[in-house]
């Protein structure tokens, strides 16, 4: 450790912005990761308070439908490609090192490249809404031939998309480097932390779904302006090849968005409980399975499209096996907690409320695979409510919960532990305000992706809207707190949480720029 | 900036840890384009 830190002291590099666009230190990356997701996670939380807005009442309020559907398009490609998955990324870069007891990432410059295209290719496509014909309007999954149909915001989608693939790509291949060649002697894999394996598992999902959807695009492309036919049933292409291509990236791509998660909730559960995590093992091979079964399940997205009974039947029972090693994650973190000396700080009411709320929406996930039941919630808000228990409440609660863990280890400060626990509170009441009323009007038979509805749609549609604006306001509060811990606070101790074992807790809060240059002896 | 985890770890077991960082990461960038190229010309019409 002595060595560490007079080595950091030794570190020398540029200041100012050029230190920031020339890093090849794992924590900076980790900063302009999660600084950047951060950014994402606003803009498209305004495009989302733009749709409640909208929705508020029926009829048309405040904007044009072909804007509405450049809202929901960008919203969900803002949060998936902009917020979420560089926030694991970066929670990876300041994590993963000094979890295995490594100086830093394997690739260092290879990892600043991989940051550094993100602003690039959200400029790209938050540019598109300047554009004539506006910014892209066909849905996130980008449907051929409807989104041949977008303007001149089309290659800009495209090659956005293209540069966000590359660079998750680089992002998967460099932690997995980092974690086969350089864990401390001793780290042997069944000794890693689960977030630690969560994330290899997560980073051989990008590295074979990722090209997938750059193939599917690519394809796009030269349908639109190089005269092939993939997807043009004249020229012999077939559009129902786009879905089943686009799904096959973008089932794994959920998993590859909440598996991080479990990890986190991994980490969080028994340092709270003061227990070691239950069934460690198991969590390994659930992982495993979870990743493994996404490559087997993705038309169930499309069951309304049309297939063979056959099909059908099989990607009903490949989604509803999911819930096994799903149910094993659930149990586990409930034995952790089982007869352990709880505490109730605001990282664990962010992992509590991650497992009730993904269960709500894994439940919802289970009724949605049931093939005959699908057909009924097709392409309604049943939908729309699914997908954000599973992924605010999910993905996003696990990474708020990452925040409030590992904040003090990042900046050596505390956070304030009361505003934690509002910013929790109001999240979970308001984040239900927000979705749950979605379940009735989805059941109820309203469509998603349209700017206006039936009057019988009214009432949900205003309490779900006032959720909206009530969670969104809340995450200022969120924004405040890691302001203010971040520019000072009572002085974190190393360990930080009493129950927290690990190799990123022996180091000091904050950490040296470069720790473990000298590995430590796992043993 | 010089990134600092290549002699450090060298040191330590005696391997050429950069050339294994970059072989791993050589082949996995060759499956990702196999996967990119593959699905395309699967579906070439």
């Amino acid at each position: 450790m002595a060595h560490a830190a007079h080595h950091d002291d030794h570190a020398h590099h540029p200041t100012g912005v050029m230190r920031w666009i020339t890093t090849t230190n794992n924590k900076d990356i980790g900063t302009l990761y999660l600084s950047f997701a951060l950014l994402m996670f606003f803009i498209g939380g305004s495009m989302a308070m733009i749709i409640r807005a909208e929705l508020f009442k029926p009829g048309l309020q405040f904007v044009d439908p072909q804007f509405f559907n450049s809202m929901t398009t960008l919203h969900a490609l803002v949060m998936i490609f902009g917020a979420v998955m560089p926030a694991f990324v970066g929670l990876a870069n300041w994590m993963i090192p000094m979890m295995i007891g490594a100086p830093d990432m394997a690739l260092p410059r290879l990892n600043n490249w991989s940051f550094w295209l993100l602003p690039f290719a959200f400029t790209l496509l938050l540019s598109t809404l300047f554009m004539p014909g506006g910014a892209p309007a066909g849905g996130w999954t980008m449907y051929a031939p409807l989104v041949l149909q977008t303007g001149e915001a089309f290659p800009f989608l495209i090659f956005a998309v293209h540069i966000m693939g590359i660079s998750s790509i680089m992002g998967a291949i460099n932690i997995i480097a980092t974690v086969f060649n350089m864990r401390a002697p001793g780290m042997t894999f069944m000794k890693l932390p689960l977030f630690v394996w969560t994330w290899i598992i997560t980073a051989f999902l990008l590295i074979a779904a990722m090209p997938v959807l750059a193939g599917a695009v690519t394809m796009l492309l030269t349908d639109k302006f190089f005269g092939t036919s993939f997807f043009s049933a004249a020229g012999g292409g077939d559009p129902v090849m786009f879905q089943h291509i686009f799904w096959f990236f973008g089932h794994p791509e959920v998993y590859i968005m909440i598996l991080p998660a479990f990890g986190i909730v991994s980490a969080i559960v028994p340092t709270f409980a003061r227990k070691p995590l239950f069934g460690y093992a198991s969590m390994v091979y659930a992982t495993a399975s979870i990743a493994f079964l996404s490559f087997i399940v993705w038309a169930h997205h499309m069951f309304t499209v049309g297939m063979p009974l056959a099909g059908e039947l099989f990607f009903m029972y490949t989604t509803v096996l999911i819930a096994v090693p799903t149910g094993v994650k659930i149990f586990n973190w409930l034995a952790t907690m089982w007869r352990g000396s709880m505490t109730f700080e605001t990282p664990m009411l962010f992992a509590l409320g991650f497992i009730v709320m993904f269960t709500i929406g894994g439940f919802s996930g289970l009724m949605l695979g049931v093939t005959p039941a699908d057909f009924q919630y097709q392409d309604t808000y049943f939908v729309v409510a699914h997908f954000h228990y599973v992924l605010v409440t999910g993905a996003v609660f696990a990474i708020m919960g990452a925040t409030y863990f590992w904040l003090p280890k990042w900046t050596g400060h505390m956070y304030d532990e009361t505003l934690g626990k509002w910013h929790f509170w109001l999240s979970t009441i308001f984040v239900n305000v927000l979705f749950f009323p979605q379940h009735f009007l989805g059941l109820a038979g309203m469509p998603r992706r349209i700017p206006d509805y039936a009057v019988q749609f009214a009432d949900w549609n205003m309490v779900s809207s006032i959720g909206g604006f009530c969670f969104g306001a809340t995450q200022l509060l969120f924004l405040y707190v890691i302001v203010k811990c971040v520019r000072g606070g009572a002085k974190a101790s190393d360990r930080v949480w009493e129950g927290a074992e690990g190799l990123e807790w022996i180091l000091p809060s904050p950490p040296p720029y470069h720790s473990f240059v000298n590995p430590p002896l796992v043993k | 900036m010089t990134p600092v985890i290549a002699e450090s770890h060298d040191a330590r077991d005696g391997s050429n840890l950069r050339r294994r960082n970059l072989r791993l990461a050589v082949i996995l960038g060759i499956l990702a384009a196999a996967f990119y190229g593959g699905f395309i010309l699967m579906h070439w019409k």
